[in-house]
């Protein structure tokens, strides 16, 4: 495809990149304006503002104080982010960077050059900002979006519906048409450790020191190396048991420990960051995982292309026991069957404990929920785009707690996602399923009758019994 | 080592005995490490370790003593099996005045820092203990137990603490089973006399062997010990069916044990209806 030049942005682009970069700075400032952009020059002198003017597009540092914000315009947008941005964050350390950005890959840009009826967008996409922001040492510390309009392309509305949300669900910047960024100097991101397994363990306070304590046990005895063990805990959290228990389970030599504080709702998306693993597995305290359960999965993704693997696990039931330690009542086995369906991925939200995900094979796709820093929709998401490895088997981890009925906990998908998959896998699932019901049936209808020649000589056992099995029959006749 | 015992000798009121058999190097520091742990432990009673080794050979000797220079190791030169010899230090600790509890400790598991404190806990609570072992951690043995009292139909040999009064009074393991099913054996006993036989939930070891590579050899183990428990306790049917098995996996023949009447205080507590989990399952 041939890039084309830029298109003109929307029409009042300009004076919102004005509004916003006179928010973000006070009288005194010192900033450095790289592109030509006189009228915002002016208005930020008007804001008593000390402005030093470069003609762009590359960053270069100016004479005297160092500046506090650098606004980027015009084509300086472009080509800093692609190749300028660690030689900004090197000569100008403490500046707040301000830019406007029309994304090159919102998913309106993506359609239109698909269908043909528009040129490809030329630019930096929303998401090759971000990815650039990682690498050369920057965060967001602001940012406001236009979402793109949807209805204005030449597909009927609910497939241009159905493409957006999956790239929606891949890439959430897709959904970006332009936005003002302000960014900050941090730590560069360090590349993913080929082979290392990240575990995160979210620690609620509100989860016993004893639970923690076991869960934190059964990962010490991990079979899988090399690991390292995130604990993520809310900032006012008492981790002193916790942090114990750490430091004594490390001297085994099977994982190194980290602990990593942040507000509650960014707990997830804190540890994330900070988790260098190619691999990646996101627990809590109710977990116990068996020692050879991330080998397994980890062997699994190693042997295949997926870019998740699932094993079946224990839901471990405990009764409300008067001894001192729950007393376990039962352990039953999830998902049930050979194969993962896509039931399952609703029907059990504890599969977002049980998973190993390989995060060189997910692009851009959002670990965390949107706008809520969770993680529970997390195997819905994930399966609708990614068919994972399942392992089927002998259960290799417990969910634990209080009894519930399946799915009782759950916490259902923020969204409703659509699936990629090809017609026929659908096609075959469905046949699978309505295999199993006519088997079911006719496995029910056997022992109706079986009870009923135990139980004929009570006449209404019977009776009901016969009336039962005959509804049975009736319902098995095609 | 702290806890010295009430005669103040010095000498700690448990034994903890190990027996090896050609383990390897990582498993004894695991298990060393463990044991550090339950000695750090707030609260913990002192404990002594001794290892017994029944390999062809005494090569773990310095596996031994660079965990611990002052290791008691003890080079069988013979395999005495895990009941016999259990027996030989089980025997030596009561011996010695002032020893309450002896404790077996298979070599392959980790002992969560709390195990030998809860087991001794627990077996200090009642005075009618014979057994208590810890709970299997993470996938616990299904067997049931009273939820409050602890009491189990049988106790697991893993990490088993044998009671004075059980020593007194039934002896040891019996040395006919060469390894599987004596643990079974010896909690009958107990309950036969009126000891009870307990699990101590909050102790617990870090011992998984479901998805453990099988093993034709150890499977074959399993049966011949299992024919002899049902011929010691009168069940010809159990013992049989235990024989076709060991036959099918390709054991050796060996001579049939004699079928023999326990008596009605065994008869009464033996319970062969769960195949070889000798006891229903709770899930």
């Amino acid at each position: 495809m041939n890039a084309m030049p830029e298109e003109v942005a929307t029409s009042d682009a300009p004076e919102r990149l004005t509004a916003f970069v006179l928010s973000r700075v006070r009288a005194g400032a010192v900033v450095c304006l790289v592109g030509e952009a006189k009228p915002l020059a002016a208005a930020l002198r008007a804001h008593g503002c000390d402005v030093r003017e470069q003609p762009g597009p590359a960053w270069t540092r100016p004479e005297g104080t160092e500046p506090s914000h650098v606004v980027l315009t015009g084509d300086a947008v472009s080509h800093v982010l692609t190749g300028g941005l660690e030689v900004l964050r090197q000569e100008a350390p403490r500046a707040e960077v301000l830019f406007h950005l029309r994304n090159a890959g919102s998913a309106r840009a993506l359609l239109e050059t698909w269908l043909g009826t528009a040129p490809v967008r030329a630019g930096i996409s929303e998401q090759g900002m971000l990815r650039r922001l990682s690498d050369a040492g920057y965060r967001i510390a602001h940012r406001e979006v236009l979402p793109g309009a949807s209805g204005s392309t030449a597909l009927a509305a609910d497939a241009e519906q159905a493409l957006r949300a999956l790239l929606a669900q891949l890439s959430v910047s897709t959904q970006v048409e332009e936005g003002l960024y302000a960014i900050v100097p941090e730590a560069p991101a360090r590349a993913l450790e080929q082979g290392l397994l990240s575990v995160v363990l979210l620690h609620d306070p509100r989860a016993s020191a004893a639970m923690l304590d076991e869960a934190l046990f059964a990962l010490a005895c991990q079979e899988q190396q090399p690991l390292e063990l995130l604990l993520a805990a809310p900032e006012d959290s008492d981790l002193s048991a916790a942090e114990a228990s750490l430091e004594r389970y490390a001297k085994l030599g099977t994982f190194q420990p980290r602990v990593v504080r942040a507000p509650a709702g960014d707990l997830y998306a804190a540890a994330l960051r900070q988790a260098r693993g190619q691999y990646l597995a996101l627990l809590d305290a109710r977990c116990l995982v068996y020692p050879r359960h991330y080998a397994h999965l980890v062997q699994a993704l190693q042997g295949s292309s997926a870019a998740w693997a699932v094993a079946r696990s224990f839901r471990t039931e405990w009764a409300s026991s008067a001894g001192a330690m729950p007393y376990v009542r039962a352990k039953v086995p999830f998902p049930l069957g050979e194969q993962l369906e896509v039931q399952h991925l609703t029907l059990h939200p504890e599969l977002v404990h049980v998973l190993v995900i390989d995060r060189t094979r997910i692009g851009p796709f959002p670990l965390t929920g949107v706008g809520q820093g969770g993680i529970g929709d997390l195997p819905v998401r994930l399966g609708a785009l990614f068919v994972p490895v399942f392992l089927g088997g002998i259960a290799s981890c417990e969910v634990r707690g209080p009894c519930m009925a399946p799915g009782g906990g759950a916490a259902s998908a923020s969204s409703d996602p659509w699936l990629l998959r090809r017609v026929s896998a659908w096609t075959a699932a469905v046949v699978q399923t309505r295999e199993e019901a006519l088997l079911a049936r006719e496995f029910r209808h056997r022992l109706v009758d079986g009870v009923n020649a135990r139980l004929h000589s009570i006449p209404w056992i019977h009776d009901t019994l016969r009336a039962l099995a005959d509804r049975l029959k009736l319902d098995r006749t095609p | 080592m702290s806890g010295r015992d009430a005669a103040g000798r010095g000498e700690p009121g448990i034994w903890l005995g190990i027996v090896l058999y050609r383990n390897p190097t990582q498993e004894l520091e695991r298990l060393w490490t463990s044991l550090q742990w339950n000695r750090d432990a707030v609260g913990a009673p002192g404990f002594r370790v001794t290892w017994l080794d029944n390999s062809p050979d005494d090569s773990l000797r310095t596996v031994v003593t660079r965990l611990d220079a002052r290791a008691d190791y003890r080079y069988s030169g013979q395999n005495l099996g895990f009941g016999g010899a259990h027996n030989r230090l089980m025997a030596e600790a009561f011996g010695t005045p002032g020893v309450r509890h002896y404790i077996c400790v298979n070599p392959d598991g980790v002992l969560h820092p709390y195990c030998v404190r809860e087991l001794v806990h627990a077996a200090d609570r009642m005075p009618d203990t014979g057994l208590v072992e810890a709970r299997l951690f993470p996938d616990e043995h299904p067997k049931p137990y009273d939820p409050v009292t602890g009491e189990t139909p049988w106790c697991s040999g893993c990490v088993l603490l044998v009671t004075r009064k059980l020593h007194a009074r039934a002896g040891g393991f019996d040395e006919r089973f060469f390894m599987y099913c004596e643990d079974v054996d010896l909690s009958w006993r107990a309950r036969a006399l009126g000891l009870s036989v307990r699990v101590a939930p909050a102790a617990r070891v870090h011992h998984y062997t479901v998805t453990r590579e099988e093993s034709p050899l150890r499977e074959r183990m399993v049966r011949r010990s299992a024919a002899l428990l049902g011929a010691k306790y009168g069940n010809a049917t159990f013992m049989r069916d235990r024989l076709r098995e060991y036959s099918a996996l390709g054991g050796e023949p060996f001579a049939v044990p004699e079928v023999v009447n326990p008596g009605w205080r065994l008869s009464r507590i033996a319970e062969f209806g769960h195949h070889l989990e000798f006891a229903r399952r709770r899930w």
